[in-house]
């Protein structure tokens, strides 16, 4: 906004309006006074105008000159601010810079602390440890697979047996802490696979058991001659075979023993020997069919008692035993043909029970 | 490559110092532009009409600007700023001189205080309006003076005038119409003199 007297130098009273008319009222109140000082005023600024000066060029010359001797400004060092930064002298000490960012440290701190108390931190370096070890049951597992399928297959079932007995609580321990576990980023793909292929093994491993154990039980009793071999499991068997089934067959042999007083009858064929148990199967066969066929509790019962009687079977018909070795257990007088042909029989059952461990256990491998 | 070359011409006084101190001498050569006229004629005003000597104070005042560029405060109006520092200076002279040297428009040595009317009779009739005035001015006195000789000679505006002499503005705008309003009084005489002609 203008003042009074740049209104007044500017134009004439004619032209003024009313503000400008109440702005320069304090200079003029009409146009007489109003032309009187807009004169004094225009005269004064011309007479001012004639009295300035001109500066000389020495003048601008010198201050330039210093000018250019001046250096520039003097490069300030960061450092020398650190401290100005972090203490202003015109604060107070919560308001210092350095003071909060202490508190904040300590505080960053005190957090740290607090959660590196947790406890999970100690299972964590458990599961770690667990991982380590299942990687290494994990290896030997996979050991199998430089086995060549032509080693003794007896050998081999044992040792898978083994093996497998070996391998069970180390699969549950690992099934047990699977959950706790974290896999790593490498594992996941490979984890579930062989955590399925683990079962696997372990359900084969079973079912070879089962089949061992009654291949162990039909080949045992499947002759005289390898019931002279007698392991426990063979004499369980021959007394689950007394229990369960041949009691008739075992009277039979001691009224046959007792009439004959002597062994020579029991050379000859006797093709009633089956009347106790009303079968003419194979010794082998019915038992195996009584195994598979057996009711759980009878079977239970009867292996209660095999080991309860042992001893005592085991005393009394140990001249039975030894009676049946030459003419056969059930009183059969076996030909040379038939001891060859159940020979062949077996050995073509055994290389059958081979090739389907075999199977199993490339089934296992692959 | 003039997108990113500064307009100095349209950068505020304040700023550029802002920018000489760190260290654009662009920034300094402006401001001399500026104010090299305003402080030269300043100082032969208060200096007797020493031109010599207002160009040694002018030197004097640039060199010392141009050394400590941080005597600036940057919060202040760099033109009351300026003004402030050149009349202190021209005090430290008038201290150091001892003796007050009659300007052009101080009291004449041979003044002798006679009626207004007589001298504006005198004067006019010499036909030396510039005479008069100053004459007249220095009746005035010091305040009222300086105030008037700020406005319409160095044509700093109200505000200015106040930071520089640190009053309020109202009491500028007072001492300037009482100046202007008696001075005015006093040369009406050559207005009516030239009308009549």
């Amino acid at each position: 906004m203008k003042t009074a007297e740049e209104i007044i130098i500017s134009k004439r009273y004619f032209e003024l309006n009313a503000a400008e008319k109440e702005a320069v009222k304090e200079y003029a109140s009409n146009d007489e006074d109003y032309e009187a000082m807009r004169w004094f005023l225009i005269s004064t600024g011309n007479e001012f105008a004639k009295e300035k000066i001109e500066p000389s060029l020495d003048l601008r010359r010198g201050v330039m000159a210093h000018l250019n001797q001046k250096q520039t400004a003097p490069k300030t060092i960061w450092l020398n601010g650190v401290s100005a930064f972090l203490f202003p002298s015109d604060k107070k000490f919560f308001q210092y810079p350095a003071f909060q960012m202490a508190a904040v440290a300590a505080v960053v701190v005190a957090i740290v602390l607090i959660y590196n108390q947790n406890p999970i931190s100690d299972n964590q370096e458990m599961a770690l440890n667990n991982q380590t070890e299942q990687q290494e049951n994990l290896n030997q597992l996979t050991a199998p697979e430089t086995v060549s399928p032509d080693e003794n297959s007896n050998q081999n079932r044992n040792d898978l047996t083994d093996e497998a007995n070996d391998q069970m609580p180390v699969e549950t321990s690992r099934l047990s802490t699977v959950e706790k576990e974290v896999p790593a980023m490498d594992d996941l793909e490979t984890a579930p696979a062989l955590y399925y292929r683990d079962m696997a093994v372990a359900e084969e491993v079973k079912l070879l058991e089962e089949d061992v154990d009654e291949y162990s039980l039909s080949s045992n009793i499947s002759t005289g001659a390898n019931a002279q071999q007698p392991s426990q499991t063979t004499v369980d068997n021959i007394a689950v075979y007394d229990k369960s089934d041949a009691d008739g067959l075992n009277l039979k042999q001691d009224v046959n023993k007792k009439q004959n007083g002597d062994g020579k009858d029991l050379e000859k064929p006797n093709k009633n020997a089956d009347l106790g148990g009303g079968t003419t199967r194979t010794g082998r066969e019915e038992l195996d069919s009584k195994v598979v066929t057996a009711p759980a509790g009878y079977s239970t019962t009867t292996t209660v008692a095999t080991n309860e009687s042992l001893d005592e079977d085991k005393s009394k018909n140990e001249g039975e035993y030894k009676t049946a070795t030459a003419g056969g257990v059930f009183g059969d007088v076996a030909t040379e043909s038939e001891i060859a042909e159940e020979k062949e029989e077996s050995a073509v059952k055994y290389s059958i029970a081979q090739t389907k461990m075999l199977k199993k256990l490339i089934f296992v491998v692959k | 490559m003039k997108l990113f070359r500064k307009d100095y011409k349209s950068i505020s006084d304040e700023e550029l110092m802002r920018l000489y101190s760190k260290g654009d001498k662009t920034a300094f050569e402006q401001i001399y532009e500026r104010y090299e006229k305003f402080v030269v004629n300043f100082f032969n005003r208060k200096l007797w009409n020493d031109r010599i000597k207002a160009e040694d104070f002018a030197h004097d005042l640039f060199t010392k600007l141009i050394d400590s560029p941080d005597i600036f405060d940057t919060s202040r109006n760099f033109k009351a700023w300026l003004f402030s520092v050149a009349n202190n200076m021209c005090k430290n002279e008038y201290k150091k001189q001892e003796i007050r040297k009659n300007t052009s428009y101080d009291v004449p040595e041979h003044y002798q205080g006679t009626d207004g009317a007589d001298s504006a009779d005198k004067e006019v009739d010499k036909g030396s309006f510039n005479e008069v005035l100053k004459i007249e001015l220095d009746k005035l006195g010091d305040k009222h003076k300086e105030v008037f000789m700020m406005r319409h000679f160095d044509g700093m505006a109200l505000e200015e005038i106040a930071e520089a002499l640190d009053i309020n503005t109202g009491t500028v705008k007072s001492r300037l119409h009482h100046a202007t309003k008696t001075v005015a009084d006093k040369l009406e005489i050559f207005r009516k003199t030239l009308l009549k002609e």
